[in-house]
């Protein structure tokens, strides 16, 4: 009978990010309800003073993968050893994080070990010893509850960023370190990262970030954005925007929120000038808390949000600006 | 430069949601349904492939007999032939059945690229495109913006967007890359092509005649079962925050941002 | 939630390549035309704005050569059920645009409509439209400056009140004349077919000729576009003829003829008049579904209050009506075998009644619309004053109102002296 949990983590500049976090928390709590432990699975290169930060997480064994090949992250590599490294194993769930890689690992890791994988979900239960997970679909304009056919091992699931919550890390606690032992034929490996390029823009992106400021019709003009820029700015979010912004040429494409722009789960949304046209809402409308300002009063997003301003953003955003920065010092 | 692309039957983006009476799946009624906008992407990329090395684009969906409309849609693009594979007992497949379905139905054709929308906007899940290499024991490039491939067409460069960055990958022939918007400006179908479109190849498949087994698909043999499709949670009612002022406002927002909803 | 594609039509007339067709439309008009609309309207006098999205639809998708035969080059489009499906289309994004991108084609289906083609002039026109990158714009030339609908009160007047004079010169037309209201005029056109008669002031249909007129031909000018109430996306104006000569071979098809296939032009005009009603009705019901969604009155949604909701429901029924009337005429135009030519006095009266009630009901559900959404429904910014704007020409070109009730009523009940 298979057993216990599995996490796999993500490491980016010799860091785990911010997901791994949120998925090992998860698996801590998932492995606590099905009274198993919790294995966190860390790949990588150079990675002693790493590893063991998982235990303060919650892991009791964390497995690592320490290989040249396996850095900077490809497919077939990560595939290949999760692969072999739960097959031996053979946990009862497996969990990842639905960040960019988290997606292209976990597809095609579900694909590989012959199972199905539940991606992108907003929460985890056990029930009767097996896994359930719900899930937006319809870019969240519905939700589906999941779970697994019968016999068929691990259960895997990847959590959407910013949805689970972070377990307060234990300092005092400490998890077995094992090194993994797997076969790696070099020839597997038919992918080659050949250059990382910059992105333009210092913030987090997206559908990373965890405070969104978004600007619509509203701003009028493309200038008026140095506006939310600036509130931006003071509360480190990422400044998003409507259709009709980026349709008028006054964003670009990469900072459109909605069902055929981005989809963001920030855990807060201000929109500025946004009516909350339908597909704007399917973009943003599992963020933990949305603020709209807008001048009228029959704006639909004022029925999705939790505080709203009807008022005229220029007159507010900027003494907005001014009131965050108190609470910022 | 051979390239299959994979097209989906999909609802509009902007069809109003709601959940038929077996409690899990969606109402039907009055939605409207188009091809996947992600895929047409991926129809953009084939054609320019083609125009740029010669070769042919196959279209490829799955689903109902009314996917003919999709896969019409993209010969009236540009693309040289297209399959539909139809059958009753497929109907709420897995990704994963439909994976072996559209690999099944491609097995006779040389292709080099094999292109699918990076999600379908009804599901969700971004599935297809990893089944599909998996099962072809290829590579996998998601989310591209950028495909070059190289002159002696035995390797290919893409541009992959992850969180602040971009990486740039290259990777052997053949592969299956998932496309997202930014790709490229889907071209429109001419009168001229919807016409053509007539005179090529469509052909249709079903589970059998592709050699598969319909006991592997349908709503029995799924690896993920839909327990129950739900609406979004209410939100609380909203709480408009009041001010004499403009100033006033933006003071009490950001107090109860602060201390009510510890945002900020 | 439905659509307007939900709207019953008969979906066994309508062929896959027709449903292609719309959705390139309908691409076209989502991220060309209606992104655009209020720049559009704006652009009443030069048309700078509109020239490169209509030149999108002409050439790139290539509507201008949907008339002319493959044979040059052509789409070969001979069937109204398709003019119908293709006008909803244009028209949802801008009647104005629907207007003048069908009148590129129209004048030519005299010579291009596979029962009366004409070799010679089809051999001559057709490449200029269809072996281009650029646009060449057809343009119906028929008003006359002081017989208003008298020209095409065919039945009735038999042409004696065209004031256009073709006089056979030799080998060569000279044309006198002075048109106005022209779809694609005001220095847009290319080409006219222009509507003419042989004998002046005689009531004689031999004498009604149709004569294609190049626009760069000497003594032609064609005047400022008329600032208009609305269709600003159609370019309306006078051109002169003076001593304008052509070659014989110009005219369609000739005496007695001409005036047949004149009537057979109405009548598909009449009936594709319809698809451009039903392209604005689609419209409007979008608009009045995002409307009546959003807006809250009394803590209820407007869709929920019960006078909304009668109005509602009775512009879906109209809508619903025109819909089967429209693509029944037009299918009765496209099976001239089981109903009979498309030019007989008895089709004519037939698809006057689909103009008559398919313009008729587009004022109609126009007022309710914009009645609904109050002052709202006059301000741009909410899209139905363009629609009502743009509405109500429909029911008075061609004829207007009582043109259309006078040919109906003269074959029903055979009135002949009115």
């Amino acid at each position: 009978m298979p057993q216990g949990v599995w996490a796999v983590t993500e490491i980016r500049d010799g860091e785990f990010r911010r997901i791994s976090y949120e998925v090992v928390s998860e698996a801590r709590r998932l492995a606590d309800a099905l009274g198993q432990e919790l294995t966190v699975a860390v790949l990588g290169s150079g990675l002693e003073e790493l590893a063991p930060l998982m235990g303060q997480y919650g892991a009791d064994r964390v497995v690592v993968a320490d290989d040249p090949r396996l850095e900077p992250y490809t497919t077939e590599a990560h595939v290949a050893v999760l692969t072999q490294l739960i097959q031996q194993a053979d946990p009862a769930i497996v969990l990842l994080g639905a960040s960019m890689q988290g997606k292209d690992l976990s597809a095609r890791l579900a694909a590989s070990l012959g199972v199905g994988l539940a991606p992108d979900c907003t929460s985890l239960a056990i029930e009767e010893g097996n896994l359930t997970a719900v899930r937006p679909i319809y870019a969240a304009k519905a939700y589906i509850k999941v779970s697994f056919a019968a016999d068929q091992w691990p259960q895997m699931a990847s959590t959407r960023p910013n949805q689970m919550a972070i377990a307060d890390p234990d300092s005092g606690r400490q998890a077995e370190i094992v090194q993994a032992s797997f076969d790696l034929d070099d020839g597997q490996i038919k992918t080659k990262l050949v250059e990382v390029l910059k992105d333009e823009s210092d913030r987090p992106d997206l559908t990373e970030a965890e405070i969104i400021v978004s600007g619509g019709r509203g701003m009028q003009d493309p200038e008026n954005f140095a506006v939310i820029e600036k509130l931006a700015d003071l509360i480190d979010a990422t400044v998003g925007a409507s259709r009709a912004a980026v349709d008028a040429g006054w964003r670009p494409e990469s900072d459109q929120v909605g069902q055929t722009g981005k989809v963001v789960s920030p855990n807060l949304y201000v929109a500025c000038g946004i009516s909350g046209a339908i597909q704007h809402l399917a973009g943003m409308g599992t963020s933990k808390i949305i603020v709209a300002i807008n001048t009228d009063a029959e704006a639909p997003i004022f029925k999705a949000a939790n505080y709203g301003i009807l008022g005229d953003l220029f007159e507010v955003v900027p003494p907005l600006c001014e009131e965050v920065k108190k609470y910022r010092e | 430069m051979n390239s299959v692309v994979f097209v989906k039957y999909v609802p509009d983006t902007e069809t109003w949601i709601k959940v038929a009476r077996d409690g899990k799946s969606m109402d039907p009624e009055g939605v409207k349904w188009v091809m996947n906008p992600y895929d047409e992407f991926g129809v953009e990329e084939a054609l320019r492939l083609k125009e740029q090395f010669g070769g042919e684009v196959l279209v490829v969906s799955f689903g109902p007999p009314k996917i003919k409309e999709i896969v019409l849609q993209g010969m009236a693009m540009g693309a040289d032939r297209g399959l539909m594979i139809i059958d009753d007992a497929a109907q709420q497949s897995d990704p994963w059945a439909v994976a072996r379905a559209l690999v099944a139905g491609i097995r006779d054709f040389d292709f080099d690229l094999i292109f699918c929308g990076q999600r379908g906007v009804d599901q969700d899940q971004g599935l297809l495109g990893p089944a599909v290499a998996q099962l072809l024991d290829i590579p996998q490039l998601l989310m591209v913006q950028k495909v070059e491939v190289a002159e002696d067409q035995k390797s290919l460069r893409v541009h992959r967007p992850v969180e602040g960055r971009v990486l740039v990958l290259e990777s052997s022939l053949p592969a299956v890359v998932t496309t997202t918007k930014g790709l490229n400006e889907p071209r429109y179908a001419t009168l001229q092509n919807i016409l053509k479109a007539k005179k090529k190849p469509l052909d249709t498949a079903s589970l059998s005649d592709l050699d598969l087994d319909a006991a592997e698909f349908g709503e029995e043999a799924r690896k993920i079962k839909v327990e129950e499709m739900s609406l979004p949670p209410e939100r609380p009612p909203i709480t408009m925050v009041q001010g004499e002022t403009p100033q006033e406002a933006a003071a009490e927002l950001a107090r109860l941002l602060h201390e009510e909803a510890r945002a900020i | 939630m439905p659509t307007y594609e939900d709207i019953p039509r008969p979906i066994e007339w309508i062929t896959d390549e027709d449903l292609q067709v719309a959705k390139a439309i309908r691409k076209w008009v989502d991220e060309e035309v209606w992104p655009n609309r209020h720049k559009i309207d704006d652009d009443w006098e030069h048309h700078e704005i509109v020239k490169p999205i209509m030149k999108t639809l002409l050439v790139d998708i290539g509507y201008q050569r949907g008339v002319w035969p493959e044979d040059v080059g052509g789409l070969g489009v001979d069937s109204c059920v398709s003019f119908v499906v293709g006008a909803e289309e244009i028209a949802r994004g801008d009647s104005g645009m629907c207007t003048a991108a069908n009148c590129v084609g129209w004048p030519f289906l005299h010579i291009c409509l596979p029962h009366h083609r004409n070799e010679t002039l089809i051999k001559k026109f057709g490449p200029l439209f269809c072996d281009t990158d650029e646009m060449f714009i057809g343009c119906p030339a028929i008003t006359d400056v002081s017989s208003g609908s008298d020209v095409e009160n065919v039945d009735a007047t038999h042409g004696k009140y065209i004031t256009t004079t073709a006089k056979l010169d030799g080998d060569w037309w000279e044309i006198n004349g002075h048109k106005i209201w022209c779809t694609n005029s005001g220095g847009f056109a290319d080409l006219f077919g222009v509507y003419a008669t042989t004998k002046p002031g005689e009531e004689d249909d031999e004498a009604v000729a149709v004569i294609y007129v190049p626009a760069d031909t000497p003594g032609v000018t064609q005047g400022k576009p008329y600032k208009k109430a609305g269709m600003n996306a159609d370019l309306n104006g006078d051109i002169w003829f003076e001593k304008v000569r052509v070659p014989a071979e110009n005219r369609a098809q000739g005496p007695g003829l001409d005036a047949e296939y004149a009537r057979e032009m109405i009548s598909w005009g009449n009936v594709i008049t319809g698809g451009y009603a039903l392209g604005s009705m689609n419209r409007v019901y979008e608009i009045l579904l995002d409307w009546c969604e959003h807006r809250v009155v009394a803590g209820k949604q407007l869709k929920n209050h019960s006078i909304i909701a009668g109005t509602l429901g009775e512009i879906m029924t109209m809508i619903e009506a025109v819909k089967s009337d429209t693509y029944c005429k037009a299918r009765m135009l496209d099976r001239p075998d089981l109903y009979g030519p498309g030019h007989s006095k008895g089709m004519l009266a037939k698809t006057r009644t689909t103009k008559l009630f398919s313009t008729d009901a587009l004022t109609d559900i126009c007022n309710w619309a914009v009645d609904l959404m109050g002052s709202y429904g006059y301000a741009l910014e909410y899209d139905i004053e363009k629609v009502w704007r743009d509405s109500k020409i429909m029911s008075l070109w061609m004829g207007g109102r009582s043109l259309c009730r006078l040919d109906t009523t003269r074959y029903y009940f055979n009135s002949t002296e009115i």
